[in-house]
């Protein structure tokens, strides 16, 4: 189960957000030594707004193993508008309210035994595209590491580069991609990895109200696997 | 700086390479895109799959008549630094790099009768799979030329997208055997941050545990995993789909 987190739910998923942001600043800032904005032992940039969705992969403690951000790419993108050269046919063209970015991929201790990884990452993606495509977005963008590319075009089965790498100052160089959202492209993922249970889970809004949180949801949704029922 | 019909050409590959049908034409259209970028021809060779290290024969592409078997009897993979370096580095790299990193003579002679034999240098672009695979794509260049980290990037990328599009017209080899004992998960999350070159002082303090006891993990799962350094550690963990990376 990855659990989707809207604007609405950050209460109950707050002490996972608050790692998310502990993680992203290890693996960007200290990691890669990307110049971002650092506040409170966090990364944040102008994305974690409220139109921001975290996807979310928890222990069963509660603890955040694997987390992204989607979002609309309509009033602010990081390829869109910090890295324009990524999109050969000119970025503004992907400018539309149907399209989500994907970034801040961050992964945490997947896999214990052989391949287990490799299935929760595939959890994940096709976690992504449900959630996406509840709310009609046709398309994910984002930029990948060339060294990552093959990596991406393998996992995604249907991801297309958008245009040449473009070298960082920092070092190193991306790609920008895009997937296309769609039922076909969900179905064969969820063949690929044998999945027959819908993998994103968004929190009802009574959850705001009765003060549960995500660590319990995803306790409580283990009980339910471990008995049998499937929430 | 790539001139217009060059980047289109380029771009074209990059948007394309996976509709296309037949091997022949893959091939025909990779090597007119790596033309535009100034490379002569190319080799697709698999190092290894499913965590398994393989012998480097090449799977596509083209290499000099005689120069693989010529490879083999000589046994020039135990010199062969490229291998090594492929394993390590995220990113392109040339033969005459390679060859600065040998210390055994054999390496010398090695690198000496390659660039004779291609009668050119080579851009050796690492691809990494989902299914804890590596090939490299070996792209002949003329020796001595300069490679900006803008052409390898792009040569880089280009090299992807031949790979995954060409081993679509292969079989894919065998899943891994299962681990005799899991990883526990601190050992899993020591792993991960090994993977990203992380110490034990750096893990201890992102995981709130001493360091003592991030390399009391990071030593059992090496036990674990069979391998005997860090760098196998990372390397094994990727190729047995313990780790896969984050995308964006």
């Amino acid at each position: 189960m990855i659990h989707v987190v809207t604007h609405a739910l950050r209460g109950v998923y707050a002490q996972q957000i608050a790692a998310m942001h502990r993680m992203r600043r290890e693996a960007f800032i200290v990691g890669k030594g990307w110049k971002l904005q650092e506040h409170n032992g966090g990364e944040y940039d102008r994305g974690d707004d409220e139109q921001a969705v975290y996807l979310m992969m928890l222990d069963d403690h509660g603890g955040l193993q694997v987390s992204v951000r989607l979002r609309p790419v309509l009033d602010w993108s990081i390829l869109l508008d910090e890295m324009a050269g990524c999109v050969e046919d000119g970025a503004e063209t992907l400018r539309r309210p149907d399209i989500w970015e994907m970034a801040r991929h961050l992964a945490n201790a997947q896999g214990r035994s052989v391949g287990e990884a490799k299935r929760r990452s595939a959890e994940f993606r096709v976690a992504m595209l449900e959630a996406a495509r509840a709310r009609k977005i046709a398309r994910i963008v984002g930029s990948v590491d060339v060294g990552l590319l093959a990596y991406g075009l393998r996992a995604w089965l249907d991801l297309r580069p958008l245009g040449l790498p473009v070298v960082y100052p920092e070092g190193g160089a991306a790609v920008g991609f895009e997937i296309p959202v769609t039922d076909d492209l969900i179905n064969r993922l969820r063949r690929q990895h044998a999945m027959l249970a819908p993998q994103a889970f968004e929190a009802p809004p009574v959850a705001v109200a009765t003060g549960v949180t995500g660590a319990q949801i995803e306790q409580n949704h283990r009980a339910k696997e471990h008995s049998g029922v499937h929430a | 700086m790539l001139d217009e019909p060059s980047r289109s050409t380029v771009f074209r590959f990059l948007r394309d390479a996976q509709g296309i049908g037949t091997l022949d034409e893959l091939n025909s259209q990779f090597i007119q895109a790596v033309e535009a970028l100034g490379f002569k021809s190319a080799v697709y060779i698999r190092l290894s799959a499913n965590g398994q290290v393989l012998p480097p024969r090449p799977v596509f592409g083209t290499a000099p008549d005689g120069w693989v078997d010529h490879y083999f009897a000589n046994h020039y993979s135990r010199f062969d630094t490229a291998i090594p370096m492929s394993f390590q580095s995220r990113d392109p790299f040339t033969w005459t790099e390679a060859a600065a990193r040998g210390v055994e003579a054999r390496t010398a002679t090695l690198f000496g009768e390659a660039f004779e034999w291609w009668g050119a240098d080579t851009l050796i672009c690492p691809v990494r799979g989902i299914d804890g695979g590596l090939s490299i794509v070996n792209l002949t260049l003329d020796r001595g030329r300069q490679v900006d980290s803008a052409e390898r990037s792009t040569a880089h990328a280009l090299a992807s997208l031949f790979a995954v599009a060409g081993e679509g017209f292969f079989d894919r080899p065998e899943p891994p055997q299962e681990l005799e004992k899991p990883l526990t998960w601190r050992e899993a999350e020591c792993v991960y941050w090994v993977c990203l070159g992380k110490s034990d002082s750096d893990i201890g303090r992102i995981l709130s545990i001493s360091k003592k006891t991030a390399n009391h993990h990071v030593e059992a799962a090496k036990t674990k995993l069979g391998v005997s350094s860090r760098a196998s550690l990372a390397w094994r963990a990727f190729a047995l789909g313990l780790v896969q990376p984050p995308l964006s």
